[in-house]
């Protein structure tokens, strides 16, 4: 039977007068594919946030792989990681190898199966290029690689496929799929309804400061 | 534990080798800055009186020292604002405040080698330090580097909630500069400032220092005591400050932000 991998306990989240969550509940699967969608300035992005422990919320408990966020905190980033802002994150003026080979060496860890996704995602001949100089697709792909660091239990993702080209569309889904393969739940925030569908992933979407399970999806 | 501690060290050893050799110019041209200010003090007290000179370096080597305690902290902070990488390390799987006295480690290791080129330098200038007398310098002005984190830590969490706080460390440290005994003893103030001197911690620090040089004086112990205990009263003060002020940006979501 599968664990709970994420527990969501009355969890609410605001911004001075802008609710954003009020008293939402939500358990995960471990090893599922799961989208959430919702209109822009619904929290989507706070979500994410909220589950990784870049944001912290007003009230309710966060409960990764059984442990409280609130007290966990340190072991909880061991297994969970983060794409948002793709574009950002990384030191601009070092190359992709220099930047990779700093978080090997904070993470104590290499990449499980990197040097195959790097070829999939044809960006070896970008490793010796500033991060600055990079294009957002590259940038986000990048970004992408670095969650196979430390072999994580759950990667949290910030619109999936954005500034990607529709070529690179199908590595992306099979490396959301090669993560899953190897026991990983995935959380990704979208605007593409076709690709809820093309990942097989449970849809969550935002509204009322809820999040609503859809048992089906509406193609626009 | 202790692995992953050193793997963190290492890291940002790692990317401070990289930044470094990305921006090339960057180490020759602060050294060469300091050694043309120490040029031109030097000149200076030709004029005045080649003892004087003497004061003054240690003022100046004391000065830097204590700018990079009070400053770095809150230098990596919002260097790592600016790159927008700060949320990345945040989401290392380490203690945040961990991450960001570790991440400091970097910067003390270019403050010891500069000070250690200046010691030598000062050969050049007429100022022969024994290998004895820089062990001692060098010694001295790293557990002063140690004893004043606190106050980096307070200055940084005040920079990071406030946004514009480097002000505020640059008033401190031209404070510091001016009433602490860097560039002339501090008899040489009106009483009222004497008194405000004999407030600051960098005052008896600079006092031990200048003490443990002197081999006609006694060294004054009662000055590092002091430091030591403003340093004892400060750490969990500066420690509380921060992590209240990660708080707060967290529930905000601001701590990205630059």
């Amino acid at each position: 039977m599968k664990k709970i991998i994420l527990k969501l306990e009355n969890l609410s989240k605001s911004f001075k007068s802008i609710v954003l969550f009020k008293n939402i509940n939500l358990e995960i699967l471990e090893n599922s594919v799961v989208a959430i969608t919702g209109k822009n300035g619904s929290g989507k992005t706070t979500l994410l946030k909220m589950l990784c422990g870049l944001t912290l919320p007003d009230d309710g408990n966060i409960i990764i792989d059984n442990l409280n966020f609130a007290k966990h905190r340190t072991k909880i980033k061991n297994f969970v990681r983060v794409v948002i802002n793709p574009e950002k994150g990384f030191y601009p003026n070092l190359t992709l190898q220099e930047n990779l080979n700093i978080f090997y060496r904070f993470y104590s860890k290499n990449a499980y199966q990197i040097d195959t996704w790097i070829k999939n995602f044809s960006i070896q001949n970008f490793f010796n290029t500033k991060f600055i100089n990079c294009s957002n697709g590259i940038k986000q792909k990048f970004t992408l690689l670095t969650t196979l660091i430390n072999k994580p239990k759950l990667v949290l993702i910030d619109e999936l496929t954005k500034s990607v080209d529709t070529e690179t569309l199908c590595s992306i889904y099979d490396f959301i799929n090669y993560l899953n393969s190897i026991g990983t739940t995935i959380i990704f925030v979208t605007h593409n309804f076709n690709e809820i569908k093309i990942l097989n992933a449970q849809h969550y979407h935002i509204n009322n400061y809820i999040l609503e399970k859809k048992s089906y999806v509406k193609i626009y | 534990m202790l692995k992953s501690i050193k793997n963190l060290i290492l890291g940002f050893l790692l990317k401070e080798f990289y930044i470094e050799k990305s921006y090339k110019l960057g180490f020759l041209s602060r050294t060469v800055s300091v050694i043309f200010q120490l040029l031109i003090f030097y000149f200076l007290c030709k004029l005045i009186s080649p003892q004087y000179f003497e004061f003054l370096f240690i003022g100046i080597l004391f000065s830097r020292s204590v700018f990079y305690s009070f400053t770095s902290f809150n230098e990596i902070i919002r260097q790592e604002q600016y790159w927008e990488t700060i949320e990345n390390l945040i989401l290392l799987p380490y203690n945040e405040f961990i991450i960001f006295i570790i991440s400091i480690i970097p910067k003390y290791l270019f403050l010891f080698i500069e000070t250690i080129f200046y010691l030598i330098f000062a050969n050049f200038l007429g100022l022969y330090f024994t290998w004895l007398q820089i062990i001692i310098i060098v010694i001295i002005l790293t557990i002063f580097n140690i004893l004043f984190i606190p106050f980096g830590i307070f200055f940084a969490s005040i920079t990071i909630y406030v946004r514009k706080g480097e002000n505020l460390s640059w008033l401190i440290i031209s404070l510091i500069d001016l009433l602490s005994g860097i560039y002339f003893s501090i008899t040489e103030l009106p009483k009222y400032l004497q008194n405000i001197s004999l407030l600051l911690p960098t005052t008896y620090a600079l006092n031990f220092l200048r003490s443990s040089l002197d081999s006609n004086t006694k060294i004054d112990f009662h000055s590092l005591t002091v430091v030591l205990i403003y340093s004892i009263i400060f750490f969990p003060i500066s420690i509380l400050f921060f992590k209240h002020v990660l708080k707060v940006l967290l529930k905000k979501g601001s701590l990205g932000v630059y």
